[in-house]
C-alpha cells in the first residue's frame, strides 16, 4: 500500500468518505454565497446548510488531532523552538530545548532568560547581538556553547526572525536552534591536525635550514680551509724546483717536511669535515647506557695503555642514560680531548668528569679562554686561541655542540685565560639515576 | 718587545705559510717596502690603535697600506675592520683584505666594514707571487693618501 501523502488539514486518520463530504460541504456554502447558483428561498436551498453544518462539526471534531499534530510537531521537533521577549527572557520554548538545558517549561518559561544557559564568551555576544536583531528582524548562523544545568554542554547555531506589533514595537523572536556540536568537534579536530601540521612545517623548515646551514659551512669550509695547505705545497714544491740549486740539504730537508706537514693538514681537515657531515641526525633507536662506561672507553681511545699520562683524572659518579650511545660518546671525547689538549703544557694537569643535577661537566684546569671569544669556540673550524701552541682542526667542540643540540640539549662553557674552563652539557633523553638501572 | 718603527705595510696573517709567502713577494719588489707582521686580529687592532702593546708609536705615522687576512684568531678580519674603522682610527689608511674566501657574503661584508679592497689569494705560487706584486704597486706607487694618514 503507497503512502498516503499527508498535509496540515488531513491528518491520516480521516476516512475518504469523510474527506468527500467535507469537501462537498464546502462546495456548497460557497455555493450559498453565490446565491445566483442555489437560491436561498428556493426548493434545494436547505442543501448548502444540511451539508455544511454537519461538514462543519466534522473539522471542529478533527480540530483537536490536528492541533494535537502541530503541537507534536513543535513540541518534538530535533531542534530547539523558543522565543524570548526584549529582554532576553524565555516566553515559549519547546521539550527539546528544555532538554538541551535540564529544565521544565513551567521552570523556563517567563522566569528564566537565554543568558543563564550562556558562557562567559555567549553572553557577551548575545548583549552585542541582540539588540541589533531586535531592529533588523533577523539573525542566522549565531554559534553559542549552550549549557545545561548538569554543567554538559553543545554547540548550537542559531537562526531567528522578530515579531512586531502593528506599531512596529518588537515583541518576541522566533528562533530555532540548531546542534551543532559534531560539527563543532569535526572543527576542533581538523584545526588540531592543522595546527600539528604546521607545527611539523615548522620543525622540518628549521630542519632543513639548520641543514643548509651545515651544508654551507661544509662547503665553505672546504674551499677556503683546504686552500692554505694546497697552497704551501705548491709554493714548497715550486721553491725547491726552481731555487734547487741554492739550497742546502738542511734546507730542502725543511722543505720537504713542510710539504709533508700541509698535506697532513690537509687530510687532518678533511677528516674533520666529514666528521662533521657523518653526523647527521640521530635516527638509532633509543637504547640505554652507562655514562661511566662511555667515558672510560674515551679515555682508552684518547689514552692508549702505553701513552704517559701525565694528566690526574677524576671520574665522579655518573647517571646512566637512555639514547644512542655512539653519539654521546663523541660528545665525551671531543670535551675529553679538548681539556687533554689545553692541560698539555699545565705543570699539574688535573681533569674532572661529573654530574649534577642532570648537567654533565669536564673541568680542567689548563690555560683556560678569554670569554670574550665565547661565541666563536663552538663554531667549526673557528679557534679562540694561539693555533701555534695548540693544534687541532677546530671541529670537536662543534661536533660535542651539535650532537647535544640534536639531542634537545645544551652545551656551554666557563672559562679565564689561566685559570682552566669548565664545560657544561644536558642531553634531553631520559637520565637513569644508578640504582634504577639495576 | 722592540716596537716597529713605522712601516710601509702591515701584513696581518695566522698563517705561517702564507705569510711567508706574502713576505716573500713584497721583499721581491724593485723597492721592497718594510713590513710589520701581525699574527691575529687582536694584535692587529691594537697595532693600528696604537694602544696595549703598541702605545709608544702614538702619535708615529700609520702603515700605507694593510693586508688583512679574514679568519683569525681572537678576533677575525671583519672584527679588525669594524673596530679600526669604527673608532675613527687610520682612516685614510687603506685596508686590503687577502683571504682565501671567494664568498660573496665575506665580501659584503669586508666592505661594509670599511675594507678598501679584497682580494683572493690564489692556489699556486707563481699566482700568488704577481697578484701580490700588483696588488703592492698599485697601493704603494699609484694609489695616494695624505701625508702623515
Amino acid at each position: 500500500m503507497s503512502p498516503r501523502r499527508h498535509s496540515l488539514w488531513l491528518p491520516e486518520r480521516w476516512t475518504a468518505s469523510e474527506g468527500w463530504a467535507c469537501s462537498f460541504g464546502i462546495l456548497l456554502v460557497l455555493a450559498m454565497l453565490r446565491q445566483e447558483l442555489l437560491p436561498a428561498d428556493g426548493p434545494y436551498g436547505f442543501l448548502p446548510f444540511a451539508v455544511a453544518v454537519p461538514a462543519a462539526m466534522i473539522l471542529l471534531g478533527r480540530w483537536p488531532g490536528i492541533a494535537k499534530e502541530l503541537d507534536d510537531l513543535y513540541e518534538h521537533a530535533p531542534c530547539a523552538c523558543y522565543s524570548l521577549d526584549a529582554d532576553g527572557r524565555f516566553v515559549k520554548a519547546n521539550e527539546t530545548l528544555c532538554a538541551w538545558l535540564g529544565v521544565t517549561a513551567q521552570e523556563l518559561i517567563g522566569r528564566r532568560r537565554v543568558t543563564e544557559f550562556f558562557t562567559p564568551e555567549g553572553i557577551e555576544q548575545f548583549r552585542a547581538d541582540y539588540p541589533r536583531f531586535m531592529t533588523q528582524g533577523f539573525v542566522r548562523d549565531l554559534e553559542f556553547e549552550l549549557l545545561h544545568v548538569n554543567g554538559s554542554r553543545r554547540w548550537v547555531s542559531v537562526e531567528a526572525n522578530a515579531l512586531y506589533d502593528s506599531k512596529g514595537r518588537y515583541l518576541r523572536c522566533r528562533s530555532v536552534m540548531t546542534d551543532i556540536t559534531a560539527r563543532k568537534s569535526a572543527e576542533c579536530r581538523i584545526q588540531g591536525l592543522n595546527e600539528e601540521l604546521e607545527r611539523r612545517v615548522l620543525e622540518r623548515t628549521a630542519e632543513l635550514a639548520r641543514m643548509t646551514d651545515e651544508l654551507e659551512t661544509f662547503t665553505y669550509s672546504l674551499s677556503h680551509d683546504l686552500r692554505a695547505p694546497i697552497r704551501a705545497i705548491n709554493a714548497t714544491a715550486t721553491i725547491l724546483l726552481e731555487e734547487q740549486n741554492r739550497w742546502s740539504l738542511a734546507e730542502l730537508r725543511d722543505g720537504l717536511a713542510k710539504i709533508r706537514s700541509s698535506s697532513n693538514r690537509m687530510a687532518q681537515l678533511m677528516d674533520a669535515m666529514l666528521a662533521l657531515n657523518a653526523l647527521g641526525s640521530p635516527s638509532a633507536p633509543l637504547l640505554p647506557y652507562r655514562h661511566a662506561a662511555l667515558v672510560k672507553d674515551a679515555l682508552d681511545n684518547l689514552l692508549p695503555e702505553d701513552s704517559p699520562r701525565r694528566a690526574q683524572i677524576v671520574v665522579h659518579e655518573l647517571p646512566d642514560g637512555v639514547g644512542n650511545a655512539r653519539r654521546v660518546q663523541r660528545v665525551w671525547e671531543n670535551l675529553l680531548s679538548n681539556a687533554l689538549k689545553f692541560t698539555s703544557k699545565t705543570p699539574k694537569p688535573r681533569i674532572e668528569v661529573g654530574c649534577d643535577a642532570d648537567v654533565f661537566y669536564v673541568r680542567d684546569n689548563g690555560v683556560g679562554l678569554d670569554m670574550r671569544y665565547a661565541d666563536r669556540i663552538l663554531k667549526p673550524f673557528e679557534r679562540a686561541h694561539d693555533g701555534k701552541v695548540f693544534e687541532g682542526a677546530g671541529i670537536g667542540l662543534a661536533i660535542a655542540d651539535k650532537v647535544v643540540r640534536q639531542d634537545g640539549g645544551r652545551l656551554w662553557f666557563e672559562s679565564s685565560p689561566g685559570q682552566g674552563t669548565i664545560f657544561h652539557f644536558t642531553l634531553n633523553g631520559q637520565t637513569v639515576a644508578k640504582k634504577d638501572m639495576a | 718587545m722592540n716596537l716597529p718603527s713605522p712601516v710601509d705595510v702591515l701584513v696581518v696573517d695566522d698563517d705561517v705559510d702564507d705569510r711567508g709567502l706574502t713576505l716573500r713577494a713584497l721583499r721581491g719588489l724593485a723597492k721592497p717596502p718594510t713590513i710589520f707582521e701581525a699574527e691575529d686580529g687582536e694584535m692587529a687592532i691594537e697595532y693600528l690603535s696604537r694602544q696595549g702593546r703598541f702605545s709608544a708609536l702614538a702619535g708615529s705615522s700609520w702603515p700605507r697600506v694593510v693586508l688583512l687576512d679574514l679568519k683569525l684568531p681572537f678576533r677575525n678580519g671583519i672584527e679588525v675592520l669594524q673596530a679600526v674603522r669604527g673608532e675613527g682610527h687610520c682612516p685614510s689608511t687603506p685596508i686590503v683584505m687577502l683571504t682565501s674566501s671567494e664568498h660573496s657574503r665575506d665580501m659584503a661584508a669586508a666592505y661594509a666594514a670599511g675594507a678598501n679592497g679584497y682580494v683572493v689569494k690564489p692556489g699556486t705560487y707563481a699566482e700568488y707571487m704577481a697578484r701580490i706584486r700588483l696588488v703592492a704597486e698599485y697601493w704603494l706607487d699609484i694609489n695616494r693618501t695624505p701625508s702623515g694618514a
